[in-house]
């Protein structure tokens, strides 16, 4: 009985209460009507997890739809408004503090300060975005003296953007090349450089805890056409294609509920 | 599959129940009628068949407060009574024709898939 190899890492014990993983939806997700639906679904239906919002963010996906596609603001707020509607008690109202902290340490990208504002500030631990410029990996756990984050390590060359010329992330082309572009050396850079130490413990708490999905471009782009592959070859069937879709994007995001919860653990402690 | 919840109070719903059963026999079908009491109990590993995901997954529900469900004292096994399994089939179904709507009214507007 005595002598099993024991995982040091036990699972979550029934007697605490785990509410599905909170999660943001980054303003790419949203432009794109079929990922927007295929999320939406997961996390009313069988309760993967809980989608948080803030004005902020359907702002400037609502604005990022007027933009770029063929559709009236009528349409762009009936489009954005499923969040609000479907998570009426989730909205996060962000403070200017809560912008500002996100800024330096989260983000290099102004304008993605507030989709780092709206994770931390929201308890997140899911960030499901195309854009690599935003938080990728999680930061070792911490250990006893003090908060390690892993805060924006990295410094894609080409995710910086001017303020005024920021298109939305999922529509934007060249994916592959940019993906294929970054290779083990850059991840090896990455590393490296991936500690901020004497961050803001709140946010480096937070960040810690915040599971951002690596390599999600190529996997989120793959995702998408599959889904919308899938949709279009059954229409009848569109539900159960979605749901066959969201069995991959298990695989494609990590977001196995398994490491997720196991994941609170670090909110918890 | 057509599920009808009954309790004391709203002992008429039961029409319901006999008017589909006359329906579906005058139209020649052969039916199948389960009656059960809602503090009839399943197992998390049968709640998991019955709404389609792994056993872990129910455990989960289960402790996010999400599928009501309890343990006899000193037990650790989770008894699922029927009645949460259907209030949770609901909130989906619910959920699912809210995203449909959602969806349709979208199409309607004529708004791209992508």
């Amino acid at each position: 009985m005595h002598g099993h190899a024991r995982s040091t890492i036990s699972a979550p014990r029934l007697s605490d209460s785990i509410a599905p993983p909170r999660a943001v939806i980054d303003s790419d997700v949203i432009f794109s009507r079929v990922l927007h639906d295929l999320f939406g679904r997961l996390a009313t239906g069988p309760r993967l997890f809980t989608l948080i919002w803030s004005e902020e963010l359907l702002a400037e996906a609502r604005s990022a739809l007027v933009r770029r596609k063929p559709v009236s603001v009528e349409v762009a707020d009936r489009w954005v408004g499923y969040l609000s509607s479907s998570f009426p008690e989730e909205r996060v109202d962000l403070a200017r503090d809560d912008l500002a902290a996100a800024a330096s340490p989260a983000t290099t990208d102004p304008d993605d300060a507030h989709v780092c504002a709206l994770a931390i500030a929201g308890r997140a631990e899911l960030l499901i975005t195309a854009d690599p410029g935003l938080p990728r990996r999680r930061a070792p756990a911490r250990r006893g003296n003090g908060p390690h984050a892993r805060c924006n390590p990295h410094q894609h060359p080409r995710s910086t953007r001017g303020s005024g010329a920021r298109s939305p992330r999922c529509a934007s082309r060249g994916v592959g090349r940019r993906t294929t572009g970054r290779g083990a050396s850059g991840r090896h850079q990455t590393r490296r450089r991936g500690h901020v130490r004497g961050a803001d413990t709140r946010i480096a708490g937070h960040l810690s805890a915040l599971r951002p999905v690596p390599d999600v471009r190529t996997r989120l782009w793959a995702l998408h056409w599959l889904t919308v592959v899938v949709a279009f070859a059954s229409t009848r069937r569109l539900i159960s294609g979605l749901l066959a879709a969201a069995s991959l994007a298990g695989k494609f995001f990590h977001v196995r509920t398994s490491d997720v919860f196991a994941s609170r653990r670090l909110l918890a402690g | 599959m057509k599920t009808v919840r009954l309790d004391p109070d709203r002992r008429d719903r039961a029409v319901l129940v006999s008017n589909e059963i006359e329906r579906l026999l005058s139209e020649g079908k052969r039916i199948t009628v389960t009656v059960s009491e809602e503090r009839e109990f399943l197992s998390p590993r049968q709640a998991a068949d019955r709404l389609g995901f792994s056993r872990q997954h129910v455990v989960r529900l289960i402790a996010a407060g999400e599928l009501a469900a309890e343990k006899l004292p000193g037990s650790s096994y989770w008894l699922v009574p029927i009645g949460s399994i259907l209030e949770f089939e609901e909130r989906r179904e619910a959920a699912r024709a809210r995203t449909d709507a959602w969806s349709r009214s979208l199409d309607d507007l004529s708004a791209p898939l992508e």
